[in-house]
């Protein structure tokens, strides 16, 4: 462990980094653009200079590049350092274009930021800037500038390290020269959108963000992506006041009806965690965010009267419910099937045992097992599994007892008459029945988020769930790592998160759950199922935890 | 469209020059040369191609094709024109000539004549600043260029005829005990036979058969013999970095991108005396344990390159080369690489980046060449020249050679001098040696009968001397105690009717054009600094141009990946502070 004084104070520091993140590590901040811990160091924006000393001699250096050693020195704040920094930025905004009020960068700049820092100068280029290619279509969800480029280099190091599908390059020499994708192809790899996140600048920006908000107008939620189950780390940024409404989504919430007009989820960032993700999401993940706020949403439950489905309110529709149970249950405890969804939190899941296993007896309980066949893995994050919490079904024990009946089943139980109530929890029913058995069923309970059209004839009660955003909850992924969903918005309409619903209807059964929040619940599922080990909220940390040790992976990268 | 049977013969070509190299890619230049001469320049078919039979990305192919100039995007002429306008053409006159020309051939740079016949492109230092003004036409290179056989040139051609070639050899001087130049006056000294009747490989089978690696290290670095490519590195230090891991592949990389302006001296050597450089190259092989060397040649240097190679298979043949030479136990394989055009490549890691079939961006150090160079094995890049020492030095001992000299800038050094002088030329002359003596008493004094104004005495980087401070020996340490330094030993003599302006806009022309691209104060500040020039040169400079032009400088100074950013900052500080008043007179 090399020693090393950073602006006089001496620190340890692990042998493998260098001066840059050691600085980092003690707070001291390093302005750069194309360092990324990730990848190949390049040391060419030259932003990253210090000054060092060691055996009586004294240099200026990009602290990028040298490791960390014992003696040695760093100065990070010498007007040298300054006069170094203040010059790269000069030299780069020589030729930026200094249309800020039209990037959708401005505000998450590090030009703008570093200008801050160590600029304020006035501009000595008397020259005519430097004309290059701007708005570029490079890929599905890519636009370029080639104007306010940096040539850090950080995304073609992305395509050619880290997915490996070589799409983008610098082409050219010299101050000519320009990022662009190769003749013929176009940027539009399952990972392309991490490019927007490693640009500095401006030069590369998202279709699906680009002049939708400043970003200052943005607030911000650590979350866990709900597309697969590695469950990465992300951050929700969103806008929940409706005078930022842009005009350009005008056309998207006009489909929207009450109680919002507006989408809230602006976009998706992804969140470090060395364990999950390390920097990245996939395009699925970060563009997969538009149900939350999708004009389909079921946003009032819906009661089937005289063979309509019509809208009810939520106090009426869980009566109907609890007495369909109560009548089924008269006859026997395997006349009601219940079906979850491993989209359902870790809380959600064990409500559904609390209530439906303890108290009533169920032996039908079971979690949905299929996958879309278009669904894939890969080498880097996206698991082959779409769900983000089978881990967790499996740990609450969300399976069938004794002679209770099971998903593969659950056909030939309602044809035989074994099952004649089916409570299915944000999973479509046709996906694991036919429309004969669905048909078949006496009672029809789906608790979901949007009800599509091909099950409305087959529904007699659909209540609203919460979506991704509206509530907070824990998931479990696939290496057994329990991580933390923040709330970040109230839920649209009368929708609820599953164990708030499940709180109602069991009082409505007369076996109260007993909770009054999810705090509660969370205590509860906590104290009783032993992989989470009498954990607390606070234990989970924005990185999780993992408890159940053979299920840890290797850190991702 | 590429028949079968181009694609069969590019499918050969590319596992042959594959077979060169530890990773396939390094025959990307090669491939791309093969590829340009079928089909006259490289589609992005062709680059698909080549990717694939490289198995490499087309992305990595397209950057190198859009980065070296001498790899064609488009088809050009059948007769493909690079004019010099670089600095030595310059002060004799190119640009009337290229607009001559451009007049003769009816378009413009980078257009082809309506016939095909021809397209011209200007190009950068050529490396042959004696007989200049020159151009290229394909391969074949015109010296001592007028308006007369320009024209000529041009209408032979047109007629189907072979043109007339006026340019002379380039002059030499008579020295006694010769270090480098010893074969250069004698014809056909490149030719084995001849060469080896003159004591060519002798001291190549005296190192095999008696010296141990580490003797020759000593005698090299006793000898002091320094980096005569610029940087005056001690040849002996360098190779003593490099690990002595015997399980270790390691790489000799000879550098023959001779590039900076006002630069010859490698050129001569190649084509007057290569035996000599690859008996040093052996000799340097086995000093630090390669047992492959690669010659990087600058694509101009067509001429040269084939004469090497010529003589690279005479010693193959002799079994000065390849496995066990002489049953000495030692083997060393050596060949040829070509570079495409960019300065840049001179420098060594941009040099080992293109060898690996990579765009010519140098490395950040650490860690160095001598522990990760070549394929990310250690690696010594040395001059053509510097290498070229070593045969005297073995053969005469340490003595002899530091007979002549200085302490410190041991023996005898080539100087080509170019410009305004009455015979430009290649000389050689013992370290230390005047330049007053070099340019009034060898080079016979200024043309014209005028007055000398300035001399950069070390290729165009390095700062310019006024003509009252000539009473200087050239040799490192004295030309660094006035403020210069001796660099590559390209002399660049200007008269009295030079305007220094003029003289900065079009080296500054020249960094600007060379700069690689990659890191940001070279990227941005160098073509700053040539915009304002122009600027002022075009009669629209500015009250606070000079003030902003030499902060641009001392801020590009000392702080780039590689030394190109100081390059093109030291003539920018030196003139601005030795003829403040010509700039000034332009800043109104």
């Amino acid at each position: 462990m090399p020693r090393m004084k950073i602006n006089g104070a001496e620190h340890e520091f692990p042998d493998e980094i260098n001066v840059l993140q050691a600085c980092e590590q003690v707070g001291i901040h390093i302005p750069h653009f194309c360092f990324h811990p990730i990848l190949k160091v390049v040391g060419s924006c030259r932003m990253c200079k210090v000054e060092l000393s060691s055996k009586g001699r004294t240099w200026i250096d990009i602290s990028c590049n040298v490791a960390v050693q014992d003696g040695l020195e760093v100065i990070t704040d010498s007007p040298a350092v300054k006069t170094a920094r203040q010059m790269t930025l000069e030299f780069l905004l020589a030729n930026h274009p200094l249309d800020c009020p039209i990037c959708d960068d401005a505000g998450e700049c590090q030009l703008q930021d570093y200008y801050l820092d160590y600029g304020l100068h006035d501009s000595r280029m008397g020259e005519l800037k430097r004309r290059k290619r701007k708005a570029v279509d490079i890929g599905r969800s890519i636009v370029l500038d080639n104007e306010r480029c940096v040539l850090c280099s950080r995304c073609v190091r992305f395509v050619e390290e880290v997915t490996k599908t070589h799409e983008l390059g610098i082409f050219g020499m010299g101050s000519k020269e320009e990022l662009m994708v190769r003749p013929g192809a176009s940027l539009d790899n399952d990972y392309a959108g991490n490019v927007v996140d490693l640009c500095p600048v401006g030069a590369l920006t998202d279709k699906d963000f680009r002049f939708k908000r400043r970003v200052w107008f943005l607030q911000s939620v650590s979350s866990i992506c709900q597309l697969c189950s590695r469950g990465c780390n992300v951050r929700i940024d969103y806008d929940v006041n409706p005078f930022h409404e842009h005009k350009h989504n005008i056309e998207y919430s006009v489909h929207r009806t009450e109680p919002t007009a507006m989408a809230r989820i602006q976009r998706i960032k992804p969140r470090f965690n060395e364990h999950v993700n390390g920097h990245w999401i996939c395009d699925h993940g970060r563009y997969g965010y538009r149900s939350t706020d999708s004009a389909e949403r079921l946003l009032y439950p819906l009661i089937r009267e005289n063979d309509e489905l019509s809208k009810a309110e939520l106090s009426s529709a869980l009566k109907q419910v609890a007495s369909g149970i109560s009548s089924a249950l008269s006859k026997s405890p395997e006349k009601v099937a219940i079906v979850v969804s491993p989209l359902l939190a870790n809380e959600e899941l064990f409500a559904v045992f609390r209530l439906f296993r303890e108290k009533l007896n169920l032996p039908s309980i079971d979690h949905k097992l299929s996958i879309d066949p278009e669904w894939y893995g890969d080498d880097l994050l996206r698991t082959p599994d779409p769900f983000p919490n089978r881990t967790g079904c499996e740990w609450i024990g969300l399976k069938p007892q004794g002679n209770g009946v099971g998903v593969a089943e659950l056909n030939d139980a309602i044809s035989g008459g074994r099952v004649d109530t089916l409570i299915s929890f944000l999973a479509d029913p046709l996906d694991y029945l036919t429309e004969a058995a669905l048909k078949k069923l006496k009672r029809r309970y789906f608790i979901l988020r949007e009800l599509p059209e091909s099950l409305k004839d087959f529904t007699d009660v659909a209540l609203p769930a919460a979506g991704w955003g509206e509530y907070r909850g824990t998931f479990t992924n696939f290496q057994g790592r329990i991580q933390r969903l923040r709330k970040a918005f109230e839920p649209l309409g009368d929708a609820r998160p599953v164990w708030r619903l499940l709180i109602d209807l069991s009082a409505l059964l007369k076996k109260p759950l007993g909770w009054k929040n999810m705090n509660d619940v969370f205590g509860a599922m906590c104290h009783k199922i032993h992989f989470f080990n009498e954990m607390n909220w606070n234990d989970i940390g924005d990185e999780g935890t993992t408890i159940k040790e053979d299920k840890v992976e290797v850190t991702a990268k | 469209m590429i028949n079968q049977e181009e694609k069969k013969i590019a499918l050969e070509t590319a596992e042959k020059l594959k077979s060169r190299y530890e990773q396939p890619k390094a025959a990307l230049m090669p491939l791309l040369y093969e590829v340009q001469a079928r089909d006259g320049y490289i589609s992005p078919e062709a680059e698909n191609e080549v990717a694939e039979l490289l198995g490499i990305s087309p992305t990595e192919v397209h950057e190198s094709v859009t980065f070296y100039p001498l790899l064609f995007e488009k088809p050009v002429g059948k007769y493909h024109i690079q004019f010099c306008h670089n600095i030595s053409c310059s002060l004799l006159g190119a640009e009337p000539l290229i607009d001559l020309l451009q007049k003769e051939l009816g378009v413009g740079q980078g257009e082809v004549t309506e016939d095909g016949l021809f397209s011209y492109q200007r190009a950068e230092c050529l490396g042959c600043c004696a007989d200049a003004p020159v151009m290229l036409i394909n391969e074949e290179l015109f010296g001592r260029l007028n308006e007369e056989t320009v024209r000529r040139i041009i209408e032979q051609i047109r007629a189907g005829k072979k043109p007339d070639n006026y340019t002379p050899l380039t002059e030499t001087n008579e020295i006694e005990d010769p270090v480098l130049s010893f074969n250069f006056r004698v014809p056909n000294a490149s030719n084995l036979k001849i060469a080896e009747a003159r004591g060519a490989y002798k001291a190549m089978r005296t190192v095999l058969s008696e010296f141990e690696p580490e003797k020759i290290i000593e005698t090299i670095k006793s000898a002091g013999l320094r980096g005569m490519g610029g940087a005056g590195f001690p040849a002996g230090l360098k190779w003593s970095f490099v690990p002595k891991d015997p399980s270790l592949t390691k790489y000799l990389c000879v550098n023959c991108d001779e590039s900076e302006p006002g630069t010859f001296k490698d050129r001569e050597i190649m084509r007057r005396d290569p035996h000599r450089l690859i008996e040093a190259s052996v000799i340097t092989a086995k000093a630090f344990g390669a047992s492959r060397a690669y010659v990087y040649i600058r694509r101009e240097f067509y001429e040269e390159k084939k004469i090497f190679e010529k003589a690279l298979k005479e010693a193959y043949e002799a079994g000065f080369l390849g496995e066990n030479i002489l049953d000495s136990g030692v083997s060393v394989d050596i060949y040829t690489h070509p570079g495409a055009g960019a300065y840049i490549c001179g420098e060594e890691t941009g040099l080992i980046n293109s060898i690996e079939g990579k765009k010519g961006w140098p490395r950040i150090k650490p860690p160095f060449p001598a522990v990760v160079g070549l394929f990310n094995k250690p690696t010594v890049v040395n001059n053509v020249e510097t290498l070229s020492n070593i045969p005297y030095i073995i053969n005469n001992g340490v003595e002899a050679y530091r007979k002549r000299g200085t302490e410190k800038s041991p023996g005898t050094k080539l100087f080509g001098v170019s410009g305004h002088v009455k015979r430009p030329g290649i000389y050689e002359l013992p370290m230390g040696f005047s330049l007053r003596e070099l340019i009034y008493g060898i080079c016979g004094g200024i043309t014209e009968g005028r007055a000398l104004k300035a001399v950069i005495p070390g290729g165009s980087s390095v700062p310019v001397l006024k003509a009252d401070e000539i009473d200087v020996d050239l040799d490192f340490d004295s030309l660094e105690a006035v403020g210069t330094y001796l660099g590559s030993g390209g002399v660049i003599v200007m008269d009295d009717s030079v305007s220094m302006p003029w003289v900065l806009e079009v080296l500054a022309r020249f960094y600007a054009h060379e700069s690689c691209g990659q890191c940001t104060p070279c990227r941005e500040g160098v073509v700053w600094m040539y915009e304002i020039l122009h600027r002022m040169n075009s009669g629209r400079g500015r009250k606070g141009d000079l003030e902003l032009l030499l902060d641009l400088a001392n801020n590009v100074e000392g702080q780039t990946i590689c030394p190109l950013g100081a390059a093109a900052a030291w003539p920018v500080q030196a003139m601005l502070k030795k003829f403040p008043d010509e700039f000034k007179r332009l800043c109104r």
